[in-house]
């Protein structure tokens, strides 16, 4: 009755347009709902926070923006009505995130844990790769470089390993679009796939505005399976425009640092080249003493012959006495040690550069932003450079539409030295760090030629090994990628409360890759020169048809309900041509006509995937939520009868200290959030598995005649018509919370993730006529906790001393749980098939299989005849690669205006089998070594007869062949290490400064990255750095095969905007 | 108006949506465009294919019997039990059964277009593969074998029952090229279905001289079987008739040298030679003035078209360059000495085998389970000749110098040969299994084994008529020396006599002499590993890794197990 009489009231009043500004207490609000109450009329404010509705006097609008509590204002005789919104009533609860789809949330209605990291974390660091600066920062992230190269790439894995022989890399997503983040390396990790980078490294740190990181499976149900391993969302400052609130601002930063090797070894300088005491040129540094003169191979007068004797007086007359005559002799050299390590590198430097502007027009708002980068590494021919052009730009119309639009291309530039995998007994493929470390101390590498002055082939003291400084300059892998990506997207407003969106994404991009290395290395590889060149083009066209709503269902306003459908159909395409030529006619020309002979093949593929999705939250008082989400998948690259596949997640999260009123105002529990949430998704397998064409061979032989021989058989690999996609599950519980009045701040996640179905490519008994086919077969599962401890230890008002403190902590079980290959109990997937990661059930995932010494009954160390340990013949169990855990600590301290901050990281755990070690200690060289060396030594173990041994060997024997070289298991270390990864120490400049300038701020900062290390149980003066992975981006792990140290970053940045 | 034009953007829009979303909704796209349609199996191209890999098989075998049988040297391991891993023989395993699945895709498109000469010929080189493959590994996956994913974890036949198969599948191959043959075929090997037909007899035959200590393969005698071959007169005992893959000079592009060439003549200096071939063809006979034989000098003519010296006279070479250990006392043993005399004692390293001292001649190879480091002699160690991989001839300094020297890597892959065919019918006749005169057949066999090597790759520069006169009249004191020993030896010695011969015939190929060995215990002095206890010998080979442990039927791999036909052999190998 009174709301009829209402009513009745207000039809006499008459209706105007009301207009104004919502804003809050840092400006305009963009996108706030306006709705009249108890009507359907609605709109949004625009851009600029202005609005203008139909309304009559009396009527009450009501007003929301996500993150503040709902205000209510009275329309009276005024036709404009401002509005200044207050955050919400519990404190510092309107934390919005950025969620799958680009939806905004506020994050206490997220049954799910989302990392969110602020742009200070990434722009302006030292590291130009945007993944690299998020290293340690998000808990559940597994970040690790593959080598400290500039232009190298980067392995990111959250959450663990969910696929055994599928990419476990996370899904970017940048500015709603998929991302393609792919690692591509044209040769395996033998010839050096640490070389190539991810395609992340195209973004620009500088142009990013925020990074928010979906771990979870019930976050990253809707972008289907490419979302499977996580999500990392990248909001660019051009995608960014509806969050600018000024006429026009531009922002200028610069920075530029050094980058360093991170360490050398400590060498000895008592022994020199030699074995068994005696000089010999080996590649070993079992040599007499350096002092010894006329005994063990050195001249009376403590020197040697010249090591490039070997070449004759006609290459080198220089090294000779009375060259050409008949009374010719080698010059004799000094044996002694020299510094020839560590001339080998440089410094680098790296700038960057970047100019944004953006601003608003009436209803416009646009960003435009430029960047360059030039990267030099610590190594000479390491460089790489990168230009971002991007834009971006929004417009609202007056008939409901809005669109926006974000453009980037982005040109990189790499070029790097080859990084073949080493033995420490040169390499089989060009690589410069393979040869450089173990290079023995009395080799004056700096003081002689690296090159025959005739051939300008590689000299070295032996034919053996190429010269490490010939191959820096003889050999390059070479990388340039032009990329064009965006999005075009239209927004129609059904009405106040709902819309229809349609977003058509495209990423391209072009990756020319270029290896070369010219004729005269000496080795049996490539001595002729070689040439290679890849051209890689990969197109993502992704559409995305949505309906969204948001809207309260009741009267009382005490339940809402928001949500989205959609359709999103998806193609990506790639096509790969490869030029390879041998035979180089002209030294030093890279082309490939000046080479005689090519080979080339070129492949193309394509998939689609049409995916339908729907999600919905409904909320209840703001403090109950409920998140049902789904999304069905259909991939073109399977059988009709497994191409579609559907995939629910849920969540609910509870908020107590808004439901209860006993917290309120309770200064020891500010805030807490429950949460559970349980996700799926599903994993396609690669292209044209089902069904697998023929192998043709053309030129596979030459008859007598010279008539070339073609030929088609069938491929070794075997269709698996009754291939599915694969399921992975999660179920995840968090509890977040703010305690003592905010200066405590704890975010917990548990979750355990089971992928079952498990797409794997098999080995076939090659007896069923095929050698290996793709199968849905195994279950991997990762359980896991994840902690971030925030605490304010100092909060001082007065005098603007702060202290914060972050404390993540990460520890995941990744353990393959079956591999279901019938009593195939073990899977090689990375590395060897004899030293390599293996999936085996019931162990942890990817454990490294080797050589292993042989024990007896008892456990002893078993002896042979020769006094050397035996290797056992089957392959053992002698390493697990994965951390027992990770932790970083992060601490920022303000003062006024100045902030220092740094952060630390401890990893427990985890095994390396370490080349670098194997080759330093083997070969005698660094001051591990520096032992007296004239005695013999007995190994500790028993002979074949089971009788302890008492088999004497000589220390060069000792060393050489117990340090890694024989038997891997002597080559894993434990990797536990604790690092600063990051020191800072800023300054910006007060306001009161700037008052009378045009600057709106300016700041600088001083930063170094990976300053200090401490691997604590590798030998103490390898001081090597475990943090490399020389099998690159993939899904092995634990692996050092000299393919190149890791770098340590400093320098300053300096930031302006006006 | 304005509703119209809002009604024209949605309709664009939508138009736009779906013109450039419908290549984005095709949902059958399950073939790959860069391959060949699985349809398309030409057999014309599948023979091609067959072919070439018929030689990387024979060339995969060889990598472990050369190396057990001390042709080339073992260096994989100082014991058995870890020369030579399960995953060492998985590119042996994958190349034959590939090979094998090649011939059985192709055969219905061969059977409907009536290509009867490239089936027939296929299901040849098909029975070559499998009856290698049971010498080899003994009981193998055959009546369940190549049938992709309708049996995954295909059971063992017994090896018996395999070689009873492949008999039976000879005289299917036979049939099949009597038949009338439709369409081209590019031949690798032969000029005519007859010379298949002629393979197949030949094949037939050794297996069952493979068998000559059983009565019988299932229920065929071995004897009459033999008996009748011979009779029919369709084997291979002209060299005109030799089965052997020709291998090109091509360097790049393709790359169509022996394989061995590609290893030994490009830089880094390849695989090492076994020390007991050469020690036996420089060595092992005692000179007589009748037989000329010393090491720099040696009386068989072939020495240096087998063994190529890069380095004549190591004799300044340090100790770091070669082995510096003590010769091992089991070495000493008589039972490793020359078959010839006892005088002779076993080879060891590069010395002039017997004292330990440097050697003057350079014939640098490995002893057995050598598997110490490699010093720095690629330029020094001996490598192949120019029989049959094409290489060079005699002694002449390096060759590591990228394919410029020798035949260039035109050779041969010896897979069945006229000279070996007469060393079966030597032994069959010496066990009385067929009639006729061993001596002479061996005698025989020993002069076309000369006369191939000598003539069949032709060096450059030529030989001068000197040289070519020398090597007659080496040839000649040669067989007379056989001829002499043989008269004077026992029946058993006989045999080990001729199966000595075979050895040195069989260079190139390590099957035969595998094979003989294991069935005869031939030749007994063979020289040890250089560990004393070097475990149980190679009875077969170990199935490969990728065998084992994909196939839960697979058999345990034991060294002891014997193949059928050598289990009445009860000699103790070595």
């Amino acid at each position: 009755m009174l709301l009829l009489a209402l009513t009745m009231q207000f039809s006499f009043a008459q209706e105007k347009t009301v207009t104004g500004v919502v804003s809050d207490e840092t400006g305009p609000l963009p996108g706030a709902n306006i709705v009249v109450k108890g009507t359907k009329r609605g709109t949004q404010t625009d851009v600029d926070g202005k609005y203008a509705i139909k309304a009559k006097q009396g009527e009450v609008l009501v007003i929301s923006f996500i993150g503040l509590d709902d205000m209510t204002m009275k329309v009276g005789a005024s036709a404009v009505l401002n509005i200044k919104m207050k955050s919400g009533s519990g404190v510092e609860l309107g934390e919005v995130v950025v969620t799958s789809q680009g939806i905004k949330k506020e994050k206490k209605a997220l049954g799910y844990a989302v990392t969110t990291i602020k742009s200070e974390d990434f722009a302006s660091k030292p590291s130009t790769d945007v993944a690299r600066a998020l290293t340690g920062k998000a808990t559940g992230v597994n970040i690790q470089q593959t080598s400290g190269l500039s232009g190298s790439g980067t392995n990111i894995i959250i959450r663990g390993y969910s696929s055994i022989t599928g990419s476990n890399q996370p899904l970017f997503v940048v500015d709603g679009v998929p991302f393609n983040s792919d690692t591509n390396s044209d040769g395996n990790f033998l010839e050096g796939s640490t070389n190539a980078s991810s395609r992340f490294l195209d973004l620009d740190p500088n142009s990013i505005e925020s990074i928010s990181i979906l771990k979870g499976l019930s976050a990253t149900t809707l972008y289907g399976s490419s979302g499977r391993n996580g999500v990392i969302l990248i909001t660019t400052k051009s995608g960014n425009t509806k969050d600018l609130n000024k006429k026009m601002e531009v922002n200028f930063s610069q920075s530029m640092y050094m980058t360093q090797i991170a360490s050398l070894p400590d060498y000895q300088n008592s022994y020199g080249m030699g074995f068994d005491n005696n000089f010999v040129t080996a590649f070993s540094n079992w040599g007499p003493a350096f002092g010894t003169q006329g005994t063990q191979g050195i001249l009376a007068d403590g020197s040697v012959t010249h090591p490039y004797a070997y070449y004759g007086s006609t290459v080198f007359p220089q090294f000779f006495n009375n060259p050409g005559e008949l009374n010719e002799t080698p010059k004799t050299v000094a044996y002694k040690p020299y510094n020839n390590v560590k001339p080998f590198f440089s410094t680098g430097t790296v700038k960057t550069t970047s100019v944004s502007i953006g601003g608003r027009a009436e209803n416009t708002a646009y960003n435009l932003s430029v960047g360059h980068t030039r990267d030099e590494g610590f190594i000479e021919n390491n460089t790489y450079q990168r230009l971002n052009l991007s834009t971006g730009g929004r417009t609202k119309l007056s008939n409901g539409f809005t669109l926006s639009t974000t453009m980037n291309y982005v040109r990189t530039e790499k070029t790097s030295p080859p990084t073949a995998a080493g033995f420490g007994s040169n390499a089989a493929a060009p690589s410069v760090f393979a040869n450089i470390l173990y290079t023995p101390r009395s080799l004056d590498l700096f003081g002689l030629p690296y090159e025959n002055p005739n051939t300008r082939a590689s000299v070295n003291y032996r034919t053996d090994i190429p010269n490490p400084r010939w191959t820096l300059r003889n050999s390059s892998d070479n990388e340039s990628v032009r990329r064009f990506f965006g999005n075009y997207t239209a927004t129609y407003d059904v009405n106040s409360w709902s819309n229809f969106s349609y977003r058509l994404a495209l990423d391209n991009y072009t990756q020319n890759k270029k290896y070369y290395i010219n004729k005269g290395n000496g080795q049996p590889f490539d001595n002729d020169g070689f040439l290679r060149t890849t051209v890689r083009e990969s197109t993502i066209f992704d559409h995305t048809l949505s309906y969204n709503f948001d809207t309260k269902i009741d009267a009382d306003k005490n339940w809402n309900i928001d949500g989205t459908l959609g359709f999103n159909p998806r193609q990506e395409n790639k096509k790969f041509d490869y030029v390879a030529s041998t035979l180089q006619f002209v030294y030093g020309l890279n082309e490939h006509q000046n080479f005689e002979n090519h080979v080339g093949f070129s492949q193309k593929q394509n998939f689609n995937i049409v995916g339908m999705y729907a999600s919905t939250t409904i909320g209840f008082k703001k403090y109950l939520y409920l998140n049902l989400q789904g999304r069905n998948d259909v991939y073109s690259s399977l059988q009709p009868a497994n191409r579609s596949l559907f995939y629910p997640s849920a969540s609910v999260s509870f908020v107590p200290t808004d439901a209860f009123d006993y917290f309120k105002g309770n200064k020891y529990v500010n805030y807490v959030k429950m949460r559970v949430g349980y996700g799926s998704s599903a994993g396609f397998p690669d292209p044209y598995k089902t069904r697998i064409g023929l192998d043709t061979n053309t030129r596979a032989f030459l008859q007598s005649d010279g008539t070339a021989i073609n030929t088609i058989s069938p491929s070794n690999e075997l269709g698996n018509l009754n291939l599915k996609p694969e399921l992975v599950k999660e179920l995840e519980f968090g509890l977040d919370g703010k305690f003592i009045d905010n200066r405590i701040g704890v975010d917990l996640s548990i979750y355990n993730k089971i992928s079952t179905n498990l797409i794997v490519e098999r080995d076939l008994d090659p007896s069923t006529g095929y050698d290996f086919t793709t199968d849905n077969v195994a279950q991997v599962s990762n359980k896991g906790i994840e902690l971030g401890v925030n605490l304010s230890i100092l909060r001082s008002k007065t005098n603007g001393l702060t202290w914060d403190m972050t404390t993540n902590f990460t520890k995941n079980r990744n353990y393959v749980d079956a591999l279901g290959l019938g009593d195939v109990k073990q899977l090689a997937f990375a590395g060897f098939t004899n030293l390599g990661n293996f999936a085996i059930e019931g162990r942890p995932f990817g454990v490294i299989m080797g050589g292993a010494i042989l024990r007896d009954a008892n456990g002893n160390y078993v002896v042979g005849s020769d006094g050397n340990y035996v290797e056992d013949s089957e392959l053992r169990e002698i390493g697990d690669p994965n951390a027992d855990w990770r932790s970083t600590v992060i601490n920022e301290i303000s003062y006024k205006n100045i902030t220092f901050g740094f952060q630390l990281e401890y990893q427990k755990g985890g095994d390396i089998y370490s080349t670098t070690a194997a080759a330093l200690l083997s070969r005698g060289l660094t001051k591990d070594t520096d032992f007296d060396r004239t005695g013999t030594f007995v190994l500790p173990g028993v002979n074949v007869n089971g009788n302890v041994n008492t088999t004497q060997i000589g220390i060069t024997q000792y060393g050489f062949n117990n340090s890694g070289f024989f038997i891997p298991e002597q080559a894993v270390y434990d990797a536990t290490n604790i690092r600063l990864r990051e020191i800072s120490l800023s300054y910006s400049l007060p306001k009161k400064y700037l008052e009378k300038t045009p600057f709106g701020s300016i700041s600088m900062s001083v930063v170094g990255q990976n300053l200090w290390f401490n691997a604590i149980n590798f030998p103490k003066y390898l001081n090597f750095d475990p943090e490399v992975l020389s099998l690159g981006v993939g899904n092995g792990q634990g692996f050092d095969y000299l393919t190149g140290p890791t770098a340590k970053r400093f320098g300053f940045n300096f930031n302006l905007t006006f | 108006m304005k509703l119209y034009k809002s009604i024209l953007t949605v309709f664009l829009f939508t138009a736009v949506f779906f013109a450039s979303s419908c290549e984005t909704v095709d949902l059958d796209q399950t073939e790959n465009p860069s391959a060949v349609n699985p349809d398309l199996l030409d057999p014309t191209f599948a023979f091609n294919y067959v072919q070439l890999q018929l030689p990387g098989f024979v060339n995969s075998t060889n990598g472990f019997t050369q190396g057990v049988m001390r042709q080339m040297a073992m260096t994989g391991g100082s014991t058995y039990d870890n020369a030579y891993a399960p995953v060492n023989f998985n590119g042996h395993w994958s190349t034959g059964y590939n090979l094998l699945n090649a011939i059985k895709v192709m055969e219905p498109k061969a059977v409907e277009r009536n290509q009867n000469y490239i089936l027939g010929a296929s299901k040849v080189i098909r029975c070559y593969v499998l009856m290698t493959l049971v010498d080899v590994y003994g009981d193998i996956p055959y009546s369940e074998s190549l049938q992709g994913s309708a049996n995954i974890t295909p059971n063992f036949d017994s090896s018996a029952a395999v070689y009873d198969g492949i008999l039976t599948e000879l005289d299917e191959a036979i049939a099949t090229l009597q038949l009338t043959n439709n369409g081209s075929v590019t031949d690798l090997y032969y000029t005519s279905k007859d010379k298949w037909i002629t393979l197949a007899n030949t094949l037939k035959l050794k297996m069952y001289n493979n068998s000559n200590l059983l009565t019988t393969i299932g229920t065929r005698n071995v004897a009459s079987e033999m008996n009748a071959i011979i009779a029919a007169d369709d084997y291979i005992d002209t060299p005109a008739e030799d089965f052997v893959f020709k291998y090109g000079s091509s360097r790049q592009n393709p790359n169509t040298r022996h394989p061995m060439y590609n290893d030994q003549y490009e830089l880094g200096g390849g695989a090492y030679l076994g020390n007991y071939i050469m020690w036996a063809m420089t060595t092992e006979k005692l000179a007589t003035t009748a037989f000329p034989n010393t090491i720099d000098e040696p009386g068989d003519p072939r020495v240096n078209f087998f063994f190529y010296r890069q380095d004549a006279n190591p004799g300044n070479e340090d100790n770091f360059v070669l082995p510096g250990r003590t010769r091992p006392e089991h070495y000493n043993e008589t039972r490793y000495s020359s078959f010839y005399s006892t005088g002779i004692g076993a080879c060891y390293t590069v010395s002039n085998w017997t004292g330990g001292a440097l050697p003057a001649n350079g014939f640098w190879g490995r002893d057995h389970g050598n598997n110490s480091g490699i010093p720095q002699d690629n330029d020094k160690r001996t490598v192949a000749g120019v029989y049959p991989i094409g290489g060079a001839y005699g002694a002449a300094g390096t060759v590591q110098t990228q394919g410029t020297k020798g035949a260039k890597g035109a050779g041969i892959m010896p897979i069945m040969l006229s000279s070996w065919v007469h060393f079966m019918k030597a032994e069959a006749m010496l066990k009385g299994i067929i009639s006729g005169d061993a001596k002479a057949e061996m005698t025989l066999a020993i002069t076309q084994s000369i006369d191939k090597t000598t003539t069949v790759i032709p060096i450059t520069p030529a030989l001068t008529s000197a040289e070519v006169a020398d090597i007659s009249v080496k040839k000649q004191k040669y067989l007379d020396y056989i001829s002499t020993t043989y008269d004077g030896l026992n029946d058993a010695k006989k045999l080990e006599l001729l199966i000595k011969e075979f050895y040195i015939a069989t260079w190139g190929n390590g099957i035969e002499s595998y094979n003989n060995y294991r069935r005869t215990g031939y030749p007994s002095n063979f020289q040890p590993t250089l560990e004393p206890n070097a475990g149980v010998f190679y009875n077969c080979a170990f199935y490969a890794g990728n065998c084992v442990n994909n196939n839960p039927n697979a058999p345990t791999n034991d060294r002891a197990r014997k193949v059928f036909w050598a289990v009445p052999n009860t000699k103790v190998l070595h």
